[in-house]
């Protein structure tokens, strides 16, 4: 019910598809994609922030949403959120930034979009701020953006596995 | 099958002084541990893995509770992975002992009779205790040495009685804010109590004083200062040779004769079914799983599960009424070096109105805002009406926030009003993946704990209002906290209208105790450990004298 608002609601911008999802159905790499460039939307970089891609915000999303500890619900949610996203916005890859934002906003407008954009800010929030271990905050960056100082000891295991 | 002397079920706050007191005289014990073990050098600041996901917890798909809500017109049930609101605290070696934040608090001798100091409240079930504070008091004494509690002492109306005026420790170092704090109560003519915590502040035996690592509440602590059952108290009954520790083992049943417990049955971590005998059995596994085993162990003499002739068990569960608030400061109240001093404790609390002359009121806790900073930017991703922020807003709000101010949380603590609406079941039609019945819990609330709650937020609202704090706002609610549970098994002299004795014996069965949160009738306007630990010390102290 919510999947197909989305799609009703933000497709009548009516871009002709230059990509084709359904190619992409094998695996997730055409979602994976998508999701990269609305990180670039989502966390931008700022005078005071880095950007998506300085934190690695895709990736840590790629490599830890396969962990046995992450929320498989989540993880197909947000890949098929992109599909969906996709389907509605064929042409939202070949778009310059303002493009782009319009999107976006107009994404976060309807409620299944809404729900996608907050998975991915609460995912982009943890590749910001989790200890780098996991593939995000790179160098600390995140950390250092906003002068936080981590406790110690820092994990040398992910997962609080035991060695 | 080698029988032991007593077989523990958990290893929190209720199992570590049985444990502790009964393999010093010699005796043989074994803790089934639903977790794994970990150790000092095992755990690490990791918000991913010890907040964000169910590494320490089950996973809720795997086992779950069911909640049940009264919506419009009746009970609904909610199963938990659902919902995601997790009723798991810890299923690791000690249990949720390992993730508190030590905020140590006593009861005082009224909490023990309040229904005869304050009568019943109309649709509460409130009992008084069948001990007294003096039964207790020097089981509290002891919890400060053996645990750990860091303080000073306090002057102030309500002050329950001492056997030693100061702590066992001395007090943990304090956040610069405590000044105006202290000041602003002053300026009120409100007293500013000083919080103890089971946090050493120096160094006892092989564990280390704190080291103000800033992550606290809900991480284990990586230098053994804060008082888990593990650290303080299972560690050096190892060293006795005769505990025996089970890790990774579900206890999903006990056996019985008419007359006694007989054994234990537990799943190991391949999910192997054993079994294991001993003459005597404590169940620890915190309130609501240890109800629940009792309800899951009925046999032929007992068709409506162990130690439940009385009907009682399950029943009356008591978790903590209240809420929080918070206030904000920043450069204007404190210089920035100050304000952003990182890992002191604030360690403040009012409690002038712990008792009034109509009605118990009860215990507000202030503190930092945890550092967890995912956890804290989570919750700065929306705009005033709802809506996801994202890009440069967003952007922005972390930076400002995170930056520029910091969060006074103030935590509010009433009596949870036992009642009729309150309790935890089993349904055959929620199972868990080994397929045993999992907890429901009825969380219905007596009006009389929102009612309480506001009233003390009111006065931590005037504190936090003359220290000048900007942005304050506060959420008192009826629903219940997770992490304090308390009830289900309460103890009494009565078999009819209870579960266990005085000692926490089974009024059906001379070799079965229960030591967590259960025995509670009624579980004071503070957080409930310092009284599981001390409970379980005076329970050691008589199982001496049986066994």
């Amino acid at each position: 019910m919510k999947r197909r608002e989305f799609i009703v609601t933000t497709s009548i911008i009516g871009l002709s598809s230059a990509l084709n999802s359904q190619e992409f159905k094998s695996d997730d790499t055409f979602s994976w994609l998508i999701i990269d460039n609305v990180y670039d939307i989502l966390f931008p970089k700022t005078e005071t922030m880095p950007s998506a891609k300085e934190f690695n915000a895709t990736s840590y999303l790629q490599i830890n949403s396969k962990d046995k500890s992450f929320d498989e619900d989540d993880r197909a949610y947000i890949l098929q959120g992109a599909l969906d996203f996709n389907n509605a916005f064929p042409n939202f890859l070949k778009l310059d930034l303002e493009e782009k934002q319009n999107i976006i906003e107009r994404t976060n407008s309807s409620e299944y979009g809404q729900e996608w954009l907050t998975k991915l800010v609460y995912y982009g929030i943890e590749a910001l701020l989790s200890d780098p271990i996991y593939g995000g905050n790179v160098n600390e960056i995140g950390w250092k953006s906003l002068n936080h100082k981590t406790g110690k000891p820092q994990p040398k295991q992910k997962y609080a596995k035991v060695v | 099958m080698m029988k032991y002397d007593i077989c523990i079920i958990g290893s929190g706050a209720g199992a570590g002084p049985i444990a502790y007191e009964l393999t010093r005289l010699g005796k043989k014990v074994l803790i089934l541990e639903k977790g794994p073990i970990y150790s000092e050098k095992d755990v690490s600041k990791d918000e991913i893995a010890f907040v964000r996901r169910d590494i320490v917890t089950p996973k809720l798909k795997d086992e779950y509770h069911v909640i049940e809500e009264y919506i419009e017109d009746g009970w609904y049930k909610f199963p938990t992975y659902e919902t995601g609101w997790s009723f798991w605290n810890g299923n690791i070696l000690g249990g949720s002992s390992n993730f508190m934040s030590g905020y140590f608090h006593r009861l005082k001798p009224n909490d023990f009779k309040l229904k005869t100091v304050y009568g019943n409240i109309e649709g509460a079930n409130v009992e008084d205790w069948p001990i007294s504070y003096k039964d207790m008091e020097p089981y509290y004494t002891k919890v400060e040495s053996k645990v750990g509690v860091s303080g000073s002492f306090t002057k102030y109306k309500h002050h329950e009685p001492r056997s030693k005026k100061e702590y066992a420790y001395p007090a943990l170092e304090e956040h610069p804010i405590t000044k105006l704090f202290d000041k602003s109560c002053k300026e009120l003519k409100f007293t500013s109590y000083r919080v103890p915590r089971a946090i050493l502040s120096t160094s006892k035996d092989n564990r280390n004083p704190c080291y103000y690592s800033n992550y606290c509440g809900s991480y284990a602590c990586a230098s053994g200062a804060k008082g888990s059952s593990r650290a303080s108290l299972l560690v050096d009954a190892l060293k006795t040779g005769n505990l025996t520790i089970k890790s990774e083992s579900f206890v999903y049943k006990l056996d019985s004769s008419k007359d006694e417990v007989t054994k234990a049955y537990y799943f190991t971590k391949e999910g192997n079914k054993k079994e294991v005998e001993a003459k005597l059995f404590v169940l620890s596994a915190q309130a609501v799983e240890s109800s629940r085993l009792l309800l899951n162990s009925k046999n032929e003499f007992y068709p409506n599960g162990l130690s439940n002739s009385s009907k009682q068990v399950g029943k009356n569960m008591i978790f903590t009424g209240g809420g929080i608030g918070r206030g904000e400061f920043d450069e204007s109240h404190l210089e920035k070096d100050e304000l952003f001093t990182q890992g002191l404790f604030v360690n403040r609390a009012l409690k002038d109105w712990y008792y009034t002359d109509d009605f118990k009121g009860g215990t507000v806790d202030f503190l930092f805002e945890h550092a967890n900073p995912i956890r804290r930017a989570n919750g700065l991703k929306r705009d005033d009406n709802g809506n996801l922020l994202y890009g440069k807003a967003l952007q922005d709000k972390l930076f400002e926030n995170f930056t520029k101010k910091r969060v006074l949380n103030f935590e509010v603590f009433t009596d949870w009003m036992p009642n009729d609406n309150c309790f935890v079941s089993v349904d055959e039609k929620y199972k868990d993946k080994y397929g045993v019945p999992v907890a429901n819990i009825r969380i219905g609330a007596h009006e009389q704990d929102v009612k309480v709650g506001n009233f003390l937020a009111k006065k931590a609202i005037r504190v936090l209002e003359q220290m000048g704090a900007k942005n304050i706002d506060v959420n008192i609610s009826p629903l219940p906290s997770a992490n304090l549970q308390a009830g289900g098994c309460r103890f009494g002299d009565n078999p009819k209208t209870s579960v266990l004795n005085k000692y926490c014996q089974s009024h059906d069965f001379k070799n079965l105790f229960v030591t967590d949160g259960s025995f509670m009738p009624t579980g004071g306007s503070v957080p409930h450990t310092w009284t599981i630990y001390a409970n379980s010390f005076r329970v050691a102290d008589y199982i001496k004298t049986i066994l």
